[in-house]
């Protein structure tokens, strides 16, 4: 029943490893939770850098030769886009306009019955989609000039994109 | 021979422990390399599509600044041919080398550029400080047009934590005063100062009244993330730059 005295240290074959997994566990969860975070963190960047060479594709598009002599132009250079992720919505504004990415829709310049706006979705930005935890958003602006009845004026392009 | 199937025993659990600790050893250097991949994966990517996106800014910008219509009649400027709108629509660029044809400098549209380069620079206004300067090589080169747009910033100490950081922006017109000796070094040390985050230059050419050979020159416009130092910085007081005061009302 009992070990013989000079066994007294011999727990068994897996009894006597057992101090032993200690550090072995120890080292699996800090690898493993590691190597998670570091997933995420990678996935996390990767989805950032798609949205901000998607901005700079579409931007690079809808500015062309930096200025845009009528609503035509700016359509063609809008159809000629192919961006189905990340979602996005683009137009031009006035400079002086601050830009408030809930109200796009309302803020981009019409000049008579055309409206400078061009996007892939129908959705909008909302405060619980920028407020989401995994929410991606990025916005750039670029000055313009858009040629009204031979006069130039300089207006922004205003490029949001983001990805739900 | 117990005594020695003991000590045998006994080795053993060392030697279990032992590979355990080598084992932590070799995941521990696996996730300081996975720290060090993350904390580096995506920084010259993300810092290139900054700086590319300065540069784009600042081609966009400048394109912007040469095209803009201005009103010769100081009328506003209209899309349509209403009664009060401007009727001597020009480029305002083509009115800044007339400035600079009769006396070779800039001054009497030198405020209508600046208002006009200050609106295109304003959606980025929080985020880059920049300068725009006419440089004609004629001879020695001169700078008949230099602007500069700063911001300063001021904080209070609350304790160990800085708080109420205001950041003021402040104008000026380098190369006031038209003895000093400036040069185009006491420039490129600035620009080296700053660490510019986009250039962009385009060549322009300024007739004289006086020849019929033009000045050729260029236009440059350079955007640098806000840099707190202030006025008595040796790289900055080399600009030789006058704040406009008017600007503060």
């Amino acid at each position: 029943m009992f070990l013989p005295l000079k066994q007294k240290g011999y727990m068994g074959p897996i009894g006597d490893d057992l101090p032993s997994l200690i550090p072995l566990m120890f080292a699996l969860v800090i690898f493993f939770s590691s190597f998670y975070s570091t997933v995420n963190i990678y996935n996390d960047r990767t989805v950032d850098f798609e949205n901000d060479i998607a901005v700079v594709q579409i931007s690079a598009s809808l500015r062309g030769t930096g200025f845009i002599a009528s609503i035509h132009d700016f359509n063609s250079s809008c159809n000629a886009l192919n961006v189905r992720q990340p979602y996005f919505s683009a137009g031009l504004m006035d400079l002086d306009k601050d830009v408030n990415l809930f109200n796009l829709d309302e803020d981009y310049l019409f000049v008579g019955r055309d409206l400078f706006k061009c996007s892939n979705t129908k959705e909008t930005l909302t405060q619980e989609k920028v407020l989401a935890p995994n929410s991606k958003i990025v916005s750039r602006v670029y000055p313009l000039i858009l040629q009204k009845n031979s006069v130039s004026f300089p207006v922004k392009l205003v490029v949001v994109a983001w990805k739900e | 021979m117990e005594r020695i199937a003991g000590k045998k025993i006994n080795s053993k659990g060392q030697a279990a422990i032992t590979d355990a600790l080598f084992f932590l050893m070799v995941v521990m250097s696996l996730v300081a390399f996975l720290f060090f991949f993350t904390s580096q994966y995506g920084r010259t990517v993300g810092e290139y599509s900054n700086s590319k996106y300065g540069s784009d800014y600042a081609s966009s910008a400048l394109k912007t600044i040469l095209y803009s219509s201005f009103a010769r009649d100081g009328l506003p400027l209209c899309d349509s041919e209403k009664e009060g709108c401007s009727q001597e629509v020009d480029y305002l660029i083509a009115a800044v080398k007339e400035d600079y044809a009769d006396d070779k400098n800039i001054n009497y549209f030198k405020e209508n550029l600046t208002d006009s380069v200050k609106k295109v620079m304003q959606p980025v206004r929080n985020s880059f400080d920049y300068m725009l300067f006419i440089r004609v090589d004629a001879g020695a080169f001169e700078f008949p047009y230099f602007f500069l747009s700063r911001k300063e910033f001021t904080s209070t100490y609350d304790g160990v934590f800085v708080s109420g950081v205001e950041a003021k922006e402040r104008n000026y017109y380098c190369n006031s005063s038209q003895a000093s000796s400036f040069n185009q070094a006491k420039l490129d040390n600035f620009i080296v100062f700053i660490g510019p985050k986009g250039q962009s230059v385009s060549s322009i050419s300024l007739p004289l009244a006086e020849s019929s050979q033009p000045h050729e020159g260029i236009i440059q416009l350079v955007l640098w993330t806000s840099k707190d130092f202030n006025a008595e910085e040796q790289a900055f007081k080399n600009l030789d730059c006058k704040e406009i005061v008017a600007e503060e009302k």
